[in-house]
């Protein structure tokens, strides 16, 4: 453990650290984990400000309990299912956006070397909008978190072959946005 | 020029997309690029690390106040068994009319008068008080 490579090592680390010297260390699993949670929690609230919302419930819910993440399994599958729940909370209490198109509410960082990427970053974050959250939660978990079926069944609490059928019909989806969107872009 | 060869993979993923090569795997590449275009807000950080804090003050400061609450709690017991035993000690009441009763009686029967009455039908009173509850007093005027 004193070298942790992968991410979910990384964060079992964190988890330990907490545990070891309290509410102290809660800025290192906030540095180390807060981006991806916001990200999962934006693409099942569809907006930014709610995702944080839920991000920063969990982290106080564990800042306030620093054992509670040492003393689970897996600490950052446990933290992913709780900024789920979070998130689900919220996005039941709000309103159902009626603009997928409207990404206002992302802060997004612009490095110069991929300002012409951006359109297409946009069009992806559109398109993930777009998805039901069942379908949009699987390809983040699998495509930015690099996750199995299996260990993405365990968050979601389904089977491995809902996970996977979920997974091909939302890049079915996206796929069928995104070329639509690739053709708008070449007639610019 | 590519900083590794998932970004010559991404690159390479845009070309077949312009030229309508466009598979699921260099679908996969770019969301997984577009991963990082969102980041976190400024005050996500402070105010979960204040919010950690405020709460750990609050709960630092429960203790000494459920220790006093405990401490109240115990001091309840033996304290209302010292009242209930002084309560037993105390003398049963006797109400005014009836030492005015008892002094008119005496006064009428002995022919004294009745402060005289009533002054020895109050030391009666208080005399079986006096021997039982300070009997080392009682013992050293005797």
């Amino acid at each position: 453990m004193s070298n942790p490579k992968s991410f979910p090592q990384r964060v079992q680390f964190c988890a330990g650290n907490l545990a070891e010297r309290g509410e102290d260390a809660i800025s290192g699993l906030i540095d180390l984990t807060s981006q991806r949670l916001i990200r999962f929690a934006t693409a099942i609230t569809r907006n930014q400000h709610d995702g944080e919302d839920a991000v920063q419930a969990v982290l106080i819910k564990i800042g306030s309990k620093p054992t509670m993440l040492q003393q689970t399994d897996n600490p950052w599958a446990y933290l992913l299912k709780m900024t789920r729940n979070e998130a689900l909370l919220i996005a039941r209490q709000k309103k159902p956006w009626s603009s997928f198109g409207n990404l206002c509410d992302l802060l997004v960082q612009r490095r110069v070397d991929e300002v012409e990427r951006e359109e297409i970053y946009r069009a992806i974050w559109t398109a993930l909008r777009r998805l039901p959250t069942s379908q949009s939660e699987i390809v983040v978990l699998k495509i930015w978190e690099g996750m199995t079926f299996a260990e993405i069944a365990d968050i979601l609490s389904l089977s491995p072959s809902t996970a996977a059928s979920r997974y091909r019909y939302a890049m079915a989806k996206l796929t069928t946005l995104l070329r639509a969107k690739v053709g708008d872009l070449d007639h610019v | 020029m590519y900083e590794n060869d998932f970004d010559r993979e991404r690159v390479g993923g845009i070309r077949d997309w312009e030229h309508e090569e466009f598979d699921q795997l260099d679908l996969e590449q770019w969301i997984k690029a577009s991963g990082d275009y969102i980041q976190p807000g400024s005050e996500v950080r402070p105010r979960v690390i204040e919010a950690v804090r405020l709460r750990g003050e609050r709960r630092r400061a429960w203790p000494p106040i459920l220790r006093l609450a405990a401490l109240m709690l115990f001091a309840m017991v033996p304290l209302s068994m010292v009242g209930h035993w002084v309560g037993r000690r105390v003398p049963q009441g006797v109400s005014a009319a009836e030492i005015q009763y008892r002094a008119q009686q005496r006064a009428a029967s002995t022919g004294m008068t009745l402060d005289w009455a009533l002054s020895g039908v109050v030391h009666e009173w208080r005399r079986p008080l006096n021997e039982s509850s300070l009997p080392e007093i009682n013992r050293e005027r005797k």
